[in-house]
């Protein structure tokens, strides 16, 4: 797309934002200043915009469903879970407004308030950061997972939102991603289908629920400076084993987000972990949620396959070498 | 034959590397540019493979199943056999317990992966 393209984007979905906010009492009269497209790429869909209510300016984020991309979400369930979250402690995005349906945004959609700060995903391989900065980011990283595990979702209401997977939650999960993978595949995956037997055999039961992010990583983190200020992309969050969210952060393919070669390994986050939340983490469960994220990461480039094959994404997405050989070390060797 | 596929291959990635490198392009159109450029060298490096690799993988395919591998000749008709036989795969591999020959299964699909070009 030419710059003409995007100033014929932006001035598409500027005269959207104007009728759907025009119908909110809260923002009726509002005047938008400053609608760009977040990032300088095209894989995300987040428009920037202040809107001003007499007088009074509010920085806001238009968050908008991709036509196709890794994953396919419900922006409903993140809208609720960010109003639950709203009266928690966490650093998160007050939500203010829901297109669920898209028929007024074009797509589903939700609005939050911007908050301050830049995230970068390789934050912790930063050599402008001194060790001990980074470090110190790792730490605050991981007693941010800490956070998101200990709250209180019953007394939320979280529970009126996501559905409670009980002690079964590592076998949901693997359901949910299997059934992912029958909708999205274009061609068989026996590498997938090995996964989804040996994983199956072995589901651990969960001993605790809580809320799980999903997606926890340096990239949905805003920092100023070294000050985390928010949380972000909850459009995958559920409620289920907290060992989930840590196999997802210590997986092998994630470890240039969570590791620090030599300062900050997978086992310092794991002890870190323990020792802020008093408990011990069950190493033989935590391999399996640790195959199961390489698997879960496999069905994602399965869908974005399907996606750019579709013609609603622009990335060509694929099953990667390095995927498919992580996730089959993980069941051949981790598991079976 | 000139050009080669391999000389229009690398034509191409030239021609999207010089469009990436103008200073005047919009970041979007940056990135499609990138992303064409990537499935491009992708085919370039494993077109010529591809075959050899899927008639290999077919004959190992039908010896784990048991079933006799009929001769395929051109790349469609082998790709397409390939896919019939890593659907059989799949099926074998929901109907087996844990055991020796499930474990063979996983020992082929994991050096295939090692060794697919495409």
């Amino acid at each position: 797309m030419t710059m003409s393209g995007d100033r014929i984007e932006a001035d598409e979905v500027g005269a959207r934002l104007r009728r759907f906010l025009a119908e909110q009492p809260d923002a009726r009269g509002g005047t938008i200043t400053g609608l760009t497209r977040a990032g300088s790429g095209r894989s995300r869909d987040n428009w920037l915009f202040d809107l001003t209510v007499d007088g009074a300016v509010e920085p806001l984020i238009l968050r908008t469903d991709p036509e196709g991309g890794l994953i396919d979400t419900d922006r409903a369930v993140e809208f609720g879970v960010l109003q639950a979250l709203e009266k928690s402690e966490l650093p998160t995005p007050v939500a203010r407004w829901l297109d669920a349906d898209g028929s007024a945004l074009g797509r589903p959609s939700l609005i939050m308030r911007r908050l301050p700060g830049t995230c970068d995903y390789r934050v912790l391989r930063d050599p402008a950061r001194p060790l001990e900065e980074r470090i110190g980011l790792a730490r605050a990283f991981c007693e941010l997972l800490a956070a998101v595990h200990a709250v209180d979702w019953p007394a939320l209401g979280l529970g009126g939102t996501l559905p409670d997977p009980g002690p079964e939650a590592a076998r949901a999960e693997l359901d949910y991603w299997a059934a992912v993978l029958r909708a999205d595949q274009l061609e068989p995956w026996p590498e997938m289908e090995y996964a989804i037997a040996v994983l199956g055999e072995r589901a651990p039961r969960a001993g605790d629920t809580v809320l799980v992010h999903a997606d926890f990583k340096p990239g949905n983190i805003l920092l100023v400076g070294d000050r985390v200020t928010a949380l972000l992309d909850w459009e995958l969050a559920h409620l289920g084993d907290p060992l989930e969210d840590l196999g997802w952060v210590t997986q092998p393919l994630r470890a240039g987000e969570h590791t620090i070669d030599g300062a900050w390994e997978a086992a310092d986050l794991l002890a870190h972990y323990e020792r802020i939340t008093g408990t011990t983490v069950d190493r033989t469960a935590l391999a399996w949620w640790v195959a199961f994220s390489t698997f879960k990461t496999a069905v994602m480039q399965v869908s974005g396959l399907r996606a750019f094959l579709e013609e609603r994404a622009e990335v060509p997405y694929r099953p990667t070498r390095r995927v498919l050989a992580t996730m089959l070390d993980a069941v051949l060797e981790g598991v079976a | 034959m000139r050009p080669t596929i391999d000389e229009q291959l690398a034509g191409a990635s030239r021609l999207l590397r010089l469009a990436e490198a103008d200073p005047e392009i919009a970041p979007g159109v940056a990135e499609l540019v990138r992303n064409a450029r990537r499935v491009v060298a992708q085919v370039s490096a494993s077109w010529s493979a591809a075959l050899p690799f899927l008639r290999k993988d077919n004959a190992r395919i039908a010896a784990l199943l048991g079933v006799d591998e009929p001769m395929t000749t051109g790349l469609d008709e082998t790709a397409r056999r390939n896919e019939e036989l890593r659907g059989e795969l799949s099926r074998r591999i929901r109907a087996l317990p844990p055991g020796p020959e499930r474990a063979a299964i996983g020992a082929h699909l994991r050096s295939r992966v090692d060794a697919d070009p495409t």
